[in-house]
């Protein structure tokens, strides 16, 4: 229970150091900004008299659904993860890590409150971005399955985030500086991208790419390339990520436990 | 003589009777590739239904299921333009198909001679000589056998009954676009009881005068054309006095022809060709909004996109024997040829057609000399509930002939749409499908159509050639100010005590990021199956991106003390930032040029010098970026998320800011003005000198950036020293 409480408490401080860093204000700002604008212009193009509205509603789902899945991609998979990576990289640089180490929390303890704080402050990026797409989507556009749209969030968007902002997070652990921990997200985030591409026709190798197409080709409205050339199905790519982080948070309780004792 | 006078005078009242005939036959048959999930067949009728006994044909049909668990019973038949036009195998993944099948069935016929029916009438584009092309089709086609007097609307319309009394479908609804409406008209005139409602979009009634419209039409759609550039304001301030610049151009091109070529082929424009290819393309909505820069273009002696849409009006007027058929026995019989060539003398000479006084002899080589069937020149007198769909720039099917084939249906609804070319319903637009959807629901009350009245003024685009001069002013007002920072902080840089350090910057910097360059670089080069194009950008898109990651960081509050206690070390902020700056750029070209020699090995490159130095415009602009925002913020995040999204933006739809690709509104207005800012424009995207005008532009822009940074940073420095520094 101690251990919870400690928990709590690192990644209830961290969340609030972030926000006092204005990168999550600006960053969720920035998201608003996009998807406002995408809908006011998408508006001209969706004229249409009230009376007829409902009858899109499958068409108006189908693109809420392709434009939420490539903004939250965008925000999931690029900018997140280079936002967060250096939430214990920068502790041990400004020297609050010593301080840490001095008290009776444990390693594993220590790693696992930054995880969900990252989470969390993520995830708070993400949700007024939501909620606002959804309002203004139904008011000025059409509506929509909203079945559907919260599919998108929870079962497209939110795992590519866990997976997304923990590896980054845990693999960086053991940098001693923003500047590499940025280096292991460019590792983490842009390397599989350049060297395993981003199409659907990608086999296995797809589970690394960090974009993960097998999700995204699926959400955005062309889920019938996935049947015919078989790129990985969602299922799989997210079940592969959260392997690949649970591996990744093994490996380094297990090194922090050699290390540091506890 | 008499007996052929008897025979036209009984398929005048009866043109076709199909039910009297033998029944058709319906075989299951694969559908397409893309329509692997619906239903496909054969149906086989007679070629000529005034000769049951005769050859057969085979008409390919398509059933596309209705997603509702219990459709109603009276499915949408599509019927398609052309003539010729493909049907099974269109893409049914749009908002008004998915609309439809909410309901309904939807059912696509390959019309006879078209598609996968069989025998196909279709004949290959081989040439810009369309008669040399039809002569071609002409000689394929007869040594089949092929009784090229058969595939007429009124046999076609045959087929279409044939088809729903095989389905057993007791009634349904025509969507009949462009030719598909006279297919549906007739089809209404002589098959009404099997007819529930009709949708035609982009109406081409019996009774219209086709070449005569055409002739008096050219100048009111030019005209057309002309006021909707200049009722918009970037249109008219970009490409003022657009009629008279047409003129011009036309005289000129009159006088002295430009030889074009397409597809290796020449191709010569005269003012006959501008005048016919505008005609044509005013009808393309997606074509439309270019064509003030067509001009403009050709003014400026840029022929590119003459080019493209030359090679695309040749294809789309690519012999169809279907379409030979249907004109050369519908509609040129009933032209008075002596009196149009009047009618042409009296037109101005840029707004006179040249066309049409040719199609006489084509339709004599074609089918010979045909007797005239005045039912085919006849209106059509209907009470089925029918929706005209027309568009205002519409020149194959002006909207005029939705009116005029209402005059004759008693339950006709005409909408016409402002500021739409020809097919209504080919458009993203809600407005026209929602009113589809509604008059399906309901046939007999007429739609509300106020949304049609609100359609958007068109967004022209604007050509590369008319803001060069903006592109040119930009690269040399930041020019100016670049010189201007540049001579400042080198005489910051000489006069003031500087302290280098190289080495400590090198090991403070890192040897990450210089690694991870020639990591993703080498690893890209060896592991991925890029194009040549896509290796030849890898330096431009890797390094500019690790130099503004590491600008980002180069002088942060997160990795060294604040500014306020740097001020009391002898070595100063402002000298630190700039030989931290130049260590990254050193480092990183060292790396870009070795990566630039590896493509270039890779490639077989012949424009070596290009590779060389593509890359550094983007390096400065994104590295200049970088410090600049993390410098004025002091959050690197904020820097290194910026990059990224420009990055990441530009790489990924960068071209998008070149025309012919036109923004939403009212990001038009924006969009024609970026291209010089744009860093990762590809140089094949325009032209040689426009390329290098993009790089000294994005260069310049980066250099700014580092000269305010570093100005920002001396500024603070003179105002905590006091300038004692």
């Amino acid at each position: 229970m101690n251990a919870l409480y400690q928990m709590w408490a690192i990644a209830r401080v961290e969340y609030r150091m972030q926000w006092r860093q204005r990168g999550m204000i600006v960053i969720a700002l920035a998201m608003l900004l996009i998807m406002v604008t995408t809908i006011v212009l998408m508006a001209s193009e969706f004229n249409t008299d009230r009376e007829f509205r409902d009858k899109f509603a499958t068409a108006s789902t189908d693109a809420i659904t392709s434009l939420t899945f490539i903004l939250a991609v965008t925000s999931v998979c690029v900018l997140l993860p280079f936002v967060l990576v250096n939430l214990i990289p920068r502790d041990r640089q400004i020297g609050v890590i010593e301080i840490l180490h001095s008290t009776p929390m444990s390693s594993t303890t220590y790693l696992t409150g930054k995880l969900i704080a990252g989470w969390v402050t993520a995830l708070s990026g993400l949700v007024p971005g939501a909620i606002v797409m959804a309002v203004l989507w139904y008011i000025i556009i059409a509506p929509f399955n909203i079945l559907s749209y919260l599919e998108i969030w929870l079962v497209g968007a939110l795992p590519l985030m866990v997976i997304n902002v923990g590896l980054v997070i845990v693999l960086a652990f053991r940098m001693p500086d923003s500047r590499m921990a940025v280096a292991v997200a460019v590792g983490v985030i842009v390397l599989p991208w350049f060297i395993i591409g981003f199409d659907p026709r990608n086999d296995w190798l797809d589970i690394f790419n960090s974009f993960r197409p097998g999700v995204f080709f699926h959400y955005t409205d062309v889920s019938a390339i996935d049947d015919e050339i078989g790129a990985l199905s969602p299922t799989i790519t997210i079940l592969s990520g959260l392997a690949q982080l649970a591996l990744a948070w093994l490996g380094a309780v297990a090194w922090l436990r050699w290390r540091n004792g506890y | 003589m008499r007996r052929l006078m008897l025979g036209l005078l009984l398929f005048m009242v009866s043109p076709v009777a199909a039910q009297d005939n033998k029944p058709a036959r319906w075989e299951p048959a694969p559908c397409p590739a893309n329509w692997q999930e619906h239903e496909c067949g054969y149906l086989t009728v007679p070629e000529d239904y005034a000769h049951p006994e005769g050859p057969s044909i085979r008409l390919m049909v398509g059933i596309v299921r209705s997603t509702a668990e219990n459709p109603l019973p009276d499915p949408v038949l599509v019927l398609v333009g052309g003539p010729g036009g493909r049907a099974v195998g269109l893409s049914v993944d749009t908002p008004l198909v998915e609309a439809i099948r909410q309901e309904r069935d939807l059912i696509y016929l390959d019309q006879r001679g078209s598609g996968a029916s069989q025998p196909s009438l279709a004949c290959p584009h081989q040439s810009l000589d369309y008669v040399a092309d039809m002569r071609a089709c002409y000689a394929a086609l007869t040594a089949q056998d092929i009784n090229l007097a058969a595939y007429t609307t009124t046999q076609n319309a045959a087929d279409v009954e044939m088809l729903r009394q095989t389905l057993g479908i007791e009634r349904w609804n025509l969507w009949g676009t462009s030719y598909g409406t006279r297919l549906g008209l007739v089809v209404m005139r002589d098959y009404p009881d099997g007819v529930r409602s009709a949708i035609l979009d982009s109406v081409f009634p019996p009774n219209a005068n086709l070449y005569l419209d055409e002739a008096l039409g050219i100048e009111p759609m030019l005209y057309k054309l002309f006021d909707a550039c200049h009722d918009d304001l970037l249109c008219t301030l970009v490409y003022p006095d657009l009629q008279g610049r047409y003129e011009r151009l036309f005289a000129q091109l009159e006088h002295e022809p430009i030889e074009l070529v397409i597809n290796d082929e020449p191709f010569v424009l005269d003012g006959d060709a501008l005048q016919t290819g505008l005609y044509q393309l005013i009808a393309d909505q997606s074509i439309f909004p270019l064509l003030p820069s067509l001009l403009d273009d050709l003014e400026h002696g840029e022929y590119e996109l003459s080019e493209r849409l030359v090679d695309a009006v040749a294809r789309s007027n690519a012999v169809h024997g279907m379409a030979l058929s249907v004109m050369c026995s519908e509609e040129a019989p009933f032209v008075d040829w002596q009196g149009l060539e009047a009618v042409y003398e009296t037109l101005p000479r840029p707004y006179r057609p040249m066309l049409s006084v040719t199609s006489r002899e084509l339709c004599h080589e074609w089918l010979g000399e045909v007797v005239a069937n005045p039912i085919d020149n006849q209106s059509i007198v209907s009470d089925i509930p029918t929706l005209l769909l027309a568009g205002e720039y519409d020149t194959a099917t002006p909207p005029r002939y939705a009116y005029l084939a209402a005059e004759t249906l008693t339950n006709g609804y005409v909408v016409e749409f402002p500021r739409t070319g020809h097919v209504v319903l080919n458009g993203v637009n809600a407005c026209s499908m929602g009113i589809v959807i509604s008059f399906l629901d309901n046939p007999a009350v007429p739609p509300n159509t106020a949304c049609a009245s609100r359609i958007h003024r068109t967004q022209f685009a604007v050509g590369i050639p008319a803001t060069r001069p903006w592109a040119w002013f930009s690269g040399v007002a930041l020019g100016l100010v670049a010189l201007a920072l540049i001579g400042s902080m080198g005489i910051a840089a000489y006069t003031r005590p500087r302290q280098p350090a190289w080495a400590v910057s090198w090991r403070l910097l890192g040897w990450v990021a210089p690694l991870a360059s020639v990591g993703l670089l080498v690893l890209t080069l060896f592991t991925s199956d890029f194009d040549v194009a896509d290796t030849r950008r890898l330096v431009e898109i890797i390094v500019p991106l690790a130099v503004a990651f590491q600008a980002a960081f180069a002088l942060t509050p997160d990795s060294d003390r604040a500014l306020e206690i740097l001020m009391a070390c002898p070595r100063r902020p402002f000298w630190i930032l700039l030989e931290r700056l130049l260590v990254i750029v050193a480092i990183q070209s060292i790396i870009a040029m070795g990566g630039a020699l590896l493509t270039v090995w890779i490639t077989q490159d012949a424009q070596w010098v290009l590779a060389l130095v593509r890359w550094i415009p983007p390096m400065l602009m994104l590295g200049g970026l970088a410090v600049y925002i993390s410098i004025r913020s002091r959050v690197p995040v904020f820097a290194m998320v910026a990059v990224l999204l420009v990055w990441f933006g530009m790489v990924a739809v960068g071209d998008l800011l070149l025309p012919p690709n036109v923004a939403p509104y009212p990001l038009n207005y924006f969009q024609p003005w970026l291209w010089p800012y744009q860093p990762y424009l590809k140089p094949e995207s325009l032209s040689m000198d426009d390329y290098w005008l993009n790089r000294l532009v994005v260069a310049v822009v980066g250099i700014v950036l580092v000269g305010l940074s570093l100005r920002e940073v001396e500024n603070e420095e003179r105002m905590l020293t006091g300038d004692k520094a």
